[in-house]
């Protein structure tokens, strides 16, 4: 799977907050949130512009063509515009074809997860052959200046993903799942963002061994087939009680949000991707990616490098 | 378990020392902040086999509160 991501230039680092917030330290911050620095997008730069670039960088560093892509597929919740469709707009900026499909769909943790089960559909059948997924947020732009707790966690970003046959046919089954009842434990509302904290951790730790173990059992695979698990890059500190409370190894359990933060529908892609420059990922490796969150909603699969 | 076993638990949560950690102790002077509720729930969760609700962890106003669910 070829996989490029950009962030915005803009860093905010945690000697920055703690100038806000004078009762939390560096240390406390990266130790619970284990995130050092986030990217924050500009006022003019929006998640289409992010989605933009990372495009442009999966055409220039691995050789992917424009006009042999086929479907663009942009998962985002801070679109451009409330219309048109800002994988419509992609489709121009990028010089695709005009015979390409393009559309966004709504997804936040869970997202990327979801375009994997949407581009490997699209070419079962036999409707597209080459399919770019986008990820692209700016929740930052929702985030009020006070609200500590969501500004720690989240950054900026967008990911750039090419999903053609060969790829697709290393993505194995899904598990998904949906509860919206769940929905006000993170929303927009009047613009801003409001997130209930220990509502989504308590939840976080409901689904997680549950998804875990019905997307092994859909692959027909065990806890012994995986090579690593790579998850929503939530916040350290949550993605800790995850490994812990399910007996994960830690080496195989990947936590890196250090320089990014919480990029939403971009972690898994960002974090496959550092993986991958790492030299972590070998042919034949299962590796199970599972996200989760705003919705609420959440998914996984397992797919084999 | 035994108070100061618990004691010793939440001095651990709240990174101090358990001295501290007093049951009429109000949560606001140890450091009540969102980290360290998720931490309260975490350590419940994986310790008691309990869930806090996100409700009821906001009506938390001492360190009897906690207690009262390390059962």
């Amino acid at each position: 799977m070829k996989i490029a991501y950009e962030l915005p230039e803009t860093i905010l680092d945690n000697a920055e907050l703690i100038r806000l917030y004078a009762d939390w330290t560096e240390e406390k911050i990266v130790s619970k949130t284990g995130v050092a620095s986030r990217r924050v997008a500009a006022s003019d730069e929006t998640a289409v512009d992010l989605a933009e670039r990372a495009a442009r960088r999966l055409f220039r560093e691995q050789g992917v063509a424009p006009d042999s892509l086929d479907f663009v597929l942009l998962c985002t919740q801070s679109p451009a515009y409330r219309l048109p469709t800002s994988a419509c707009i992609l489709q121009d900026r990028l010089g695709l074809p005009t015979t390409v499909g393009a559309l966004d769909f709504n997804l936040g943790c869970s997202g990327f997860i979801y375009g994997l089960s949407l581009a490997k559909g699209l070419v079962a059948s036999g409707a597209a052959k080459s399919i770019m997924l986008l990820t692209a947020e700016t929740y930052t732009k929702y985030i009020a200046k006070e609200d500590r707790s969501t500004r720690t966690i989240f950054g900026d970003g967008a990911a750039a993903t090419l999903i053609d046959e060969a790829a697709a046919a290393k993505i194995g089954a899904f598990s998904f799942g949906t509860d919206g009842s769940g929905a006000e434990r993170l929303i927009v509302r009047g613009g801003r963002l409001s997130m209930d904290g220990p509502e989504i951790f308590n939840f976080t730790l409901d689904v997680v061994p549950q998804t875990m173990e019905d997307v092994l059992a859909k692959n027909n695979l065990t806890h012994g087939d995986i090579d690593l698990y790579v998850f929503h890059q939530a916040n350290k500190f949550m993605l800790d009680t995850i490994r812990k409370a399910n007996g994960l190894p830690r080496d195989k359990f990947y936590v890196n949000l250090e320089t990014t933060g919480n990029t939403v529908s971009s972690t898994i892609p960002i974090a496959l991707k550092q993986l991958e420059v790492a030299g972590r990922l070998h042919p034949g490796m299962k590796v199970m990616l599972m996200g989760f969150g705003v919705g609420l909603s959440w998914g996984a699969t397992v797919i084999m490098v | 378990m035994e108070l100061n076993e618990k004691i010793d638990i939440l001095a651990d949560v709240f990174d101090c020392d358990a001295g501290e950690i007093k049951p009429e102790i109000r949560l606001d002077e140890i450091g009540w902040d969102s980290m360290t509720m998720l931490s309260v729930i975490a350590m419940v969760k994986t310790r008691f086999n309990k869930k806090i609700a996100g409700v009821q962890i906001r009506e938390f106003k001492t360190v009897q509160d906690i207690l009262n669910v390390m059962e």
